[in-house]
């Protein structure tokens, strides 16, 4: 049982970081940015390659200038692609952020290579919580995670940036005539979404390891929980990740052949990846505009 | 060399086919079906399954065709009341569960090993002659394809799928049943789809689960992109440019030298780069739709 919630929030660390960032983007540049997902191998990338080159840098130092890194990308990327192409339509945004999802992957893969990279970090013997396994990564992974959401959500809701950001996403054309300069606050906003992200796969790498697909892994479980809390909220977006990976925990340790009564059976691990999906299909056929968010329903 | 340029065109024109469709659900209809590769698929395992078991292929490319025009039917059903990103993100969802029940399903697909050793195409002739036929059957399916798909344009349906694209909400209140239209335009894009998948299964002999990757709706989506989404012709040119380029990018390292893995990425790169200088610099396409005058007029 405590096994059951501690693999949950293992996994809703993993996902929450970047859908937030998923959601936060979303609520200031409306399209749904499937290049976002890959800033959290390029964040990990970069930490990667500082921690090599500079081995004195320590792996804080290292991790900051990735997450730097996946913020300053997805900022030039707005700047220079999104900008022009969210002016022809959200449809042509949707395409185009799948080319550059595309072309970063590739990119990435030409420049990192393909084989699966790890941090060196030491190994240390795995703690028994109350019969629950958790390794010290682990419990640094979910703290970090959680001092992120504190911040952000205490930024969002106490400076004026937070305040800014929060006008645009509610009503753009209000906050410019306010005086908010939109453009400003949303390059500022994609940027925050980008570093979000890059956290996130630093984090993933820390505790698994780096491998440059991850950002085609995470795709649908991401958008998965980005749609399930409903696209553009933010707190929907982290208890969306909650729900995706309560969801792949429960479903992958029930034992079906308890309900047929003919010997243990569960569902193959093939399809452990297909949760993700499959609540996506079911959250925008049965509630389109997520847990917490409107919209969506065509009206 | 002229083995190879008939293989390209053979491929150009089954691909081609599938472009047709997609731009028939994509550029006339306004739908961003970003699971064309699903019905693809559908059609193609179909195929595959149904001459294993001793069916003759004129009999088994039919029912392929039903089968995925069944898929589109299921899809349109699925998200009738959703927006159009969302629906586009739903589609994805549901090209991913495709592919792992095909994946999964050993008894059905072949699991990851998909299922090879089809008859295949006129298995009289061999050689050159069999290339021959082969490209004489894809190029006429593919002209029947494209007089299907521009007839269609321009009856009283066509008008309504531009209707819908450009305003469903008017559509609507001429009292058009968007649902139905949506549901019915799936369906034949659906045949389409499965039409290429069978064609394609019986060419290659071999389908997998490896050839259901989302990459592969992408290129379906480039070739309609490049060509002018909106246009028949247009998708067939995009195809013919498309498949020539990603067949050819391989001879780049007979060229320059490049490690193999290198062109892998560098393939993935070119491909997203020609959406995205498409989208940003001629969104229209090479071969941009043409409104007849009268619908070209505004007040």
């Amino acid at each position: 049982m405590i096994q059951i919630l501690i693999d949950t929030l293992i996994r809703t660390s993993d996902l929450a970081l970047i859908a937030l960032g998923l959601n936060l983007s979303y609520g200031v540049s409306r399209f749904p940015n499937v290049a976002h997902v890959e800033m959290a191998p390029l964040g990990a990338a970069v930490a990667l390659a500082v921690a090599a080159l500079f081995p004195g840098g320590g792996l804080v130092g290292a991790a900051i200038a990735g997450a730097l890194a996946a913020g300053l990308a997805a900022m030039l990327l707005h700047r220079f692609a999104f900008e022009r192409l969210a002016g022809v339509g959200p449809a042509s945004a949707l395409i185009g952020s799948l080319a550059i999802a595309m072309m970063l992957r590739a990119g990435l893969q030409a420049v990192f290579g393909t084989r699966p990279q790890q941090f060196d970090t030491p190994l240390t013997p795995p703690h028994d919580l109350w019969g629950a396994i958790l390794s010290d990564l682990q419990i640094a992974a979910i703290a970090i995670t959680a001092v992120c959401l504190v911040g952000f959500f205490a930024m969002l809701r106490l400076t004026p940036l937070g305040r800014s950001i929060r006008a645009i996403a509610a009503n753009p054309a209000l906050a410019t005539a306010s005086g908010i300069d939109a453009r400003r606050v949303t390059l500022v906003t994609v940027f925050l979404g980008g570093t979000l992200a890059g956290i996130g796969g630093i984090l993933l790498a820390l505790v698994t390891q780096l491998d440059i697909g991850m950002g085609q892994m995470l795709l649908l479980p991401v958008f998965a929980a980005a749609i399930v809390g409903g696209l553009g909220s933010l707190p929907g977006a982290v208890i969306g990740a909650f729900a995706i990976a309560l969801a792949e925990t429960l479903v992958m340790r029930i034992d079906f052949g308890l309900l047929a009564a003919d010997g243990p059976r569960y569902l193959p691990l093939g399809y452990l990846t297909g949760i993700g999906f499959a609540l996506i299909v079911m959250t925008l056929v049965y509630r389109p505009e997520g847990l917490l968010s409107r919209g969506g329903r065509r009206a | 060399m002229l083995e190879f340029c008939l293989h390209v065109l053979i491929m150009s024109a089954i691909f081609g086919i599938a472009a047709v469709s997609l731009n028939l659900q994509a550029g006339t209809s306004g739908l961003l079906n970003f699971g064309q590769i699903a019905l693809f698929g559908i059609g193609a395992y179909a195929v595959a399954i149904l001459t294993r078991a001793g069916l003759p292929w004129p009999a088994a490319l039919p029912a392929g065709m039903a089968a995925a025009a069944l898929g589109g039917f299921a899809i349109g059903r699925l998200g009738r009341d959703l927006a159009a990103e969302y629906w586009a993100l739903a589609t994805l969802a549901v090209a991913e569960l495709v592919r792992l029940v095909a994946l999964n399903e050993d008894w059905l697909t072949g699991g990851p090993q998909g299922i090879g050793g089809i008859g295949g195409l006129f298995p009289g002739l061999d050689g050159m002659a069999r290339a021959l036929a082969t490209l004489a059957l894809a190029a006429l399916l593919l002209l029947g394809t494209a007089l299907v798909a521009r007839r269609l344009g321009e009856t009283q349906f066509g008008r309504v799928l531009r209707l819908m694209r450009e305003n469903p909400d008017l559509a609507t209140a001429l009292g058009h049943d968007i649902v139905t239209c949506k549901v019915k335009v799936l369906a034949i894009g659906g045949a389409m789809a499965g039409l290429a998948g069978g064609l394609y299964t019986l060419y290659l002999a071999f389908i997998g689960p490896d050839q259901l990757l989302p990459f592969e709706t992408f290129l379906i989506w480039t070739m309609v992109v490049l060509g002018g989404l909106g246009n028949v012709a247009g998708a067939v040119v995009g195809a013919l440019l498309v498949t020539t380029l990603y067949a050819g990018i391989p001879f780049l390292k007979d060229v320059v030298a490049l490690p193999s893995d290198l062109t892998g990425s560098l393939r993935v790169f070119a491909i997203g780069s020609i959406v995205l200088a498409v989208l940003m610099l001629k969104p229209q396409g090479l071969v941009p739709e043409r409104l007849r005058r009268h619908h070209a007029q505004r007040p």
